[in-house]
């Protein structure tokens, strides 16, 4: 029986098989942020999208957006934290160029977060799909320490 | 448009119950009943029925149905299911509302249900993590309190507002819930207790936040006609506003600490009412968390936007203050089961306008107030008035 059940967990399939935003994974598995621009628009999205919320175009480009931006608001959360995810977790929304970006803060420490704060692109791997994809999430951590390329902290649920 | 009136109204206890999600919905039907002699489960046309995770809590789906047939009632003009997360029961009186105004029903039954504790908490938690955006949220983690603090920090950075004005909030609205036999927390908390609480999610604590529930509530809407025909004291719908401005953290504008969208949905349902805020007498508003209930102050035009703290700190939402804010406890003093939150209010609206309210009731209570959130971005609201 345990065997047959397999639980949804609550990170997105990323293969190409099961998204189309397979690029934008394929490119932060190399550390880089995409999201989709609607020429039509002159519009950048986040998330990436595959239709244009402003004029429903489904030609969008893929562009690549800085990898560092500022902490606009956080939350560090002590209690209450699903299973499979690191005490304590910390939140942050982040602007880059003008888009509010919902993440969460690694290897940070909780003491050093401070609204205005630069942190950079710092992708976290959460475990692979159940095509072996290893899957990976756009998560930053605080611009200060740590170079770029350091593998990423895993964050696979129990 | 005809006018629509609630002429019933009955809750399951609120809590950590021992009883699953059909005994839950039973309980709360079964009360419902209760308060309407002669109406029988045969009478009724329609079964709305505000759920949110039985799917992941109970491995169900296809509740309608399901709770009709518990309830003996077989719907011949309306059956179905809202899922809107924390609004989903509000969405199912809205549904049940619009139906019966344009006249494809006459009697429709509004439940809402939520099983959410489990043996394994870590599960239930999880699940919570549901009603965020998956691929861009939730997969860091993200359930509701830290999208609330977020809004907390922004507010308090923005308008001075203080731990110990969050900290009122819950201090009042667990004294309301001592006084309410259905509520998950019947002890109250002291100012101390609630500063000295647990973070859950800087800067919210355990007391500033509304706990995780199980619960059902229902109540029976009719047509005027109908309605007068079962009830010397039918409670009328008055108005209702809905808006929904935003699904992800990220999309949300101009920041957390004003909710446009809330006043949105406010201000259709006051003219929808041809009421103004004043005249509200009390307001079970969506106090998931402190600040929530502070910024409903300031979006439902109960006080200037900024000055939601200092409005619970003079009293002004409590006993003999300007409009009783939570009078059944609210979320955070009754605890929230997700479906069965917005039909509790109603049951709340509902006791209070008829002068059953017992040793919570509201002195002169003539219009009445609900609110649920859903997020940030999405709000519904009712308004309902002794006429
Ligand atoms: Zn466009």
């Amino acid at each position: 029986m345990s065997e047959y059940f397999r639980a949804i967990d609550p990170f997105p399939l990323q293969g190409s098989q099961n998204t189309r935003l397979a690029p934008f994974y394929e490119a932060l598995r190399s550390q880089k942020l995409l999201t989709t621009f609607c020429p039509q628009c002159a519009l950048r999205h986040w998330p990436p999208r595959v239709v244009c919320p402003d004029c429903l175009s489904d030609r969008l480009d893929w562009i690549e957006l800085p990898d560092q931006g500022t902490i606009h608001a956080y939350t560090i959360q002590d209690t209450g934290v699903p299973p499979g995810f690191p005490r304590p977790l910390i939140f942050a929304v982040v602007c880059i160029e003008g888009l509010r970006i919902f993440t969460r803060l690694v290897e940070t420490e909780p003491g050093q977060v401070e609204r205005g704060r630069t942190v950079r692109l710092f992708p976290s791997a959460v475990g692979q799909d159940p095509e072996g994809i290893e899957r990976y999430v756009p998560t930053f951590t605080l611009a200060r320490g740590g170079a770029r390329g350091t593998s990423p902290v895993k964050i696979v649920p129990a | 448009m005809r006018r629509v009136a609630l002429v019933g109204a009955g809750l399951s206890r609120f809590g950590v119950r021992a009883a699953g999600f059909r005994e839950l919905l039973a309980e709360a039907g079964r009360a419902c009943f209760a308060s309407v002699p002669h109406l029988i489960p045969r009478d009724i046309e329609g079964m709305v029925v505000g759920a949110v995770l039985p799917e992941r809590a109970a491995f169900q789906s296809h509740i309608a149905p399901l709770a009709a047939e518990t309830l003996g009632i077989q719907p011949s003009k309306l059956s179905a299911r809202t899922e809107h997360m924390c609004a989903s029961g509000t969405a199912g009186i809205r549904y049940a509302y619009a139906f019966i105004a344009a006249g494809l029903a006459d009697i429709v039954m509004v439940l809402g249900v939520e099983k959410l504790n489990l043996p394994n908490m870590g599960e239930a938690v999880l699940n919570m993590g549901t009603g965020v955006d998956r691929d861009w949220e939730a997969c860091f983690g993200l359930t509701a309190p830290p999208s609330f603090a977020l809004a907390a920090q922004l507010h308090m950075a923005e308008y001075d507002t203080t731990e110990e004005q969050l900290a009122h909030v819950a201090v009042k609205n667990h004294t309301h819930s001592s006084k309410n036999p259905y509520a998950h927390f019947q002890n109250g908390v002291t100012l101390d207790a609630v500063v000295c609480s647990r973070m859950i999610a800087s800067p919210l604590r355990l007391f500033m936040c509304s706990p995780i529930t199980d619960g059902a509530a229902a109540v029976i809407l009719a047509s005027e006609e109908r309605a007068k025909e079962i009830t010397d004291k039918p409670v009328f719908i008055r108005g209702t506003g809905q808006a929904v401005h935003g699904f992800s953290v990220s999309s949300l504008d101009p920041d957390y600490a004003s909710w446009p969208a809330m006043k949105q949905a406010a201000g259709d349902a006051y003219a929808m009412a041809g009421i103004a805020a004043n005249d509200v007498d009390f307001a079970e508003v969506h106090d998931c968390f402190a600040i929530a209930e502070i910024i409903a102050y300031e979006e439902l035009g109960f006080c200037p936007k900024g000055e939601g703290g200092p409005f619970v700190m003079e009293g002004r939402s409590d006993y003999d203050g300007d409009v009783v804010v939570n009078p059944r406890g609210g979320l955070m003093g009754c605890g929230h089961p997700l479906g069965a939150t917005g039909v509790a209010q109603a049951v709340e609206a509902f006791w209070q306008l008829r002068g059953e309210a017992g040793e919570r009731q509201v002195p002169q209570a003539h219009i009445g107030l609900t609110h649920n959130n859903s997020g940030m971005g999405e709000h519904v609201v009712m308004i309902y008035g002794r006429e």
